[in-house]
């Protein structure tokens, strides 16, 4: 019974917090047509897109889900805290001596050199959430230090010193190209400028997979999932690709990872699939291995999209030690 | 032990160690752990504690061999199903053991009963006399060669069930029983390691025992080895080695799962890789909690 897929886990905040009704948004426009979808405008700066109206960041967040808030974790709710959430994040340290007997201490200073590996060219290039985290929180810390550092607030004065010249904070909402290009794509409700220049579609796709050669492959499966009605999210938190939310982030547990993967590559070798399973266990998500299956042998590209298929494969760990209580009949008989 | 050679044998591209001396040796003289993957007879059906053989990785049979600690050897025999002259043989000396087993255990069970004779005769006496005083006739004689008799006559024969049975280990026995063709046992050359990937790991492997590790394998935690402060069976493993290709690409995706594997068990992410000098290089990922790391300033200020 426990090898079906893992039903949707909803959350104990789902009971007060209001599911809006979800982009795209109808509106009786001047012209002769009666209805079209309400545009929200982006800017794409330096590989990232950005919504930086505050109006426009809230119906992108609330009514589906779309983005990140660029100072917080998820929801953008940096005017709420007022604290830059100055990311968790992985480091790379060099060890200078490695040996049993001096084991590499938690949270050590050991050496700051990147380095050989090359790692900061990848996770720029492969990521936007990621390096964004990195850029985004550096930059923060350097404001908001000065802001903090001229305003003092005095509790038995009850008198507090604001220095107006500080440099605002403001939050901003970042999506990833799969998003930006969906809400383009399919309902054409959002507008994304590049110094000024409203890009095509076109112009967006070649855009996106200049940036990531994955992103046609990615955004097949994220255009799959939104259609079916899940909310879609970043699931790099989990080691996936994507990860599968009923309704929203506040509504309801993740459900599923999905690790997306072309029909006809090989695929992940068979120990780092084991760790992506573990993973998954451990968080008590499913994970699920999107394949792609494409018509054409080359590049995905635009025109491509509707003739590609969609194979879902389910992978869960089985242990012999589990299913041992409902093979004891059996054992008896051969005894 | 360490006077007679270590001698490895290679069966489906597998390199085993059979002796349980040697595995012993690997063991505690040369920090090469391995795995039991056998049958232990005396506790069948089961896959928690195995028995010999001991399963060697191929970086550490590489290592043995490359430093002449290990001969490695392999039966040409064992490739193909056996024939019908070598089933013979062996049902022959199954059958054998079978016989001398079987009186070998009438023998015992006969010394045992005469040992015991004088017991036995009282006791049989006493039920004589039991059953002469409820008839009311009287008991008759018994002496003690007809009371040992009878009990032995009584005596179960040994079935194939309870019969003990040996499990060839050690292929040094064949030698006597030709069962196998010892001929076919010879020393043979292993091309490994051959793959970009097989070279790295083999040299990392080669480096971090030289630094004074226990190394096993990693598959359970999604690496290549977890590396051990000491022996796996006093202590737990420190690092998760994932050795990876100097000039390669290391996604996010990968990050993020081998670093939230080893949080959730403890342990650390050991990146290793050998640039161009040959040299082995080892990073670690450090997850630096914002929270924590805002409580340590704050403490500090």
């Amino acid at each position: 019974m426990s090898d079906i897929l893992p039903p949707p886990k909803e959350k104990a905040s789902n009971k007060w917090t209001k599911l809006h009704p979800q982009l795209p948004i109808l509106e009786e426009t001047q012209t002769g047509a009666k209805y079209c979808f309400v545009k929200l405008s982006a800017v794409y700066h330096g590989g990232r897109v950005i919504i930086e109206d505050q109006d426009n960041i809230d119906t992108l967040f609330y009514k589906g889900y779309f983005g990140k808030g660029t100072l917080s974790r998820g929801e953008p709710s940096y005017d709420k805290t007022k604290e830059a959430y100055t990311s968790s994040r992985y480091e790379f340290k060099e060890v200078t001596d490695l040996n049993p007997y001096n084991p590499i201490p938690d949270n050590g200073k050991e050496g700051e050199a990147y380095g050989d590996l090359n790692i900061d060219r990848i996770i720029s290039k492969n990521t936007s959430i990621l390096s964004a985290l990195v850029t985004s929180s550096d930059k923060i810390k350097e404001s908001s230090n000065s802001y903090e550092d001229t305003q003092h607030v005095d509790f038995d004065q009850g008198e507090t010193f604001f220095d107006d010249n500080a440099p605002k904070v403001t939050e901003t909402l970042e999506l990833m190209p799969e998003e930006a290009f969906f809400l383009k794509y399919s309902f054409n409700c959002l507008d994304v400028y590049d110094h000024n220049e409203n890009l095509s579609i076109k112009c967006l796709w070649d855009l996106f997979s200049e940036q990531d050669p994955r992103f046609p492959l990615r955004y097949v499966a994220y255009h799959y999932y939104r259609s079916k009605g899940w909310v879609v999210k970043s699931g790099l938190i989990f080691g996936g690709d994507f990860a599968l939310y009923k309704d929203g982030p506040p509504h309801y547990h993740s459900t599923y990872i999905i690790l997306v993967k072309d029909a006809d590559d090989q695929g992940l070798s068979w120990i780092e699939l084991s760790a992506h399973v573990r993973v998954s266990e451990t968080i008590a998500k499913a994970l699920i291995i999107c394949e792609i299956v494409r018509k054409e042998d080359r590049n995905l590209s635009l025109s491509e999209l509707r003739d590609c298929q969609v194979r879902e494969l389910f992978i869960k760990r089985w242990m012999p030690s589990k299913h041992n209580s409902e093979d004891s009949g059996h054992e008896d008989a051969v005894r | 032990m360490a006077t007679s050679k270590v001698f490895l044998y290679m069966q489906h591209d597998t390199v085993f160690c059979w002796n349980a001396d040697d595995i012993l040796y690997l063991r505690k003289e040369l920090r090469i752990v391995g795995q039991l993957e056998g049958c232990l007879a005396s506790l069948p059906r089961q896959l928690n504690l195995c028995g010999r053989p001991l399963r060697l990785m191929n970086e550490e049979a590489h290592f043995l061999l490359k430093n002449n600690y290990c001969e490695l050897l392999s039966c040409s025999d064992l490739a193909s199903p056996p024939t019908k002259q070598s089933a013979d043989n062996f049902k022959e000396i199954q059958n054998r053991a079978f016989e001398e087993q079987r009186l070998l255990v009438k023998e015992e069970k006969m010394q045992q009963i005469l040992r015991a004779g004088e017991k036995i005769l009282e006791g049989k006496r006493r039920k004589l006399n039991k059953e002469a005083a409820k008839s009311g006739n009287e008991p008759p004689p018994l002496t003690l060669e007809q009371a040992v008799d009878e009990e032995i006559r009584r005596i179960p024969e040994l079935t194939q069930a309870n019969a003990l049975v040996q499990i060839f280990t050690d292929i040094k026995l064949f030698s006597e029983h030709p069962v196998l063709d010892c001929e076919k046992l010879a020393p043979i050359s292993w091309d490994y390691p051959s793959s970009e990937n097989d070279k790295i790991r083999a040299t990392v492997y080669g480096d971090l025992w030289a630094k004074g590790f226990y190394i096993t394998g990693g598959e359970k935690f999604g690496g290549d080895f977890l590396v051990y402060p000491g022996d796996p069976v006093r202590f737990h493993a420190k690092y998760i080695a994932i050795c990876l290709p100097f000039e390669g690409l290391l996604t996010p995706f990968q990050i993020a799962v081998h670093a939230r594997v080893a949080v959730s068990v403890n342990k650390k992410v050991l990146l290793c890789t050998v640039n161009s000098d040959s040299r082995v290089i080892y990073k670690y990922l450090e997850w630096l909690d914002a929270k924590r790391e805002k409580m340590s300033q704050e403490t500090i200020k």
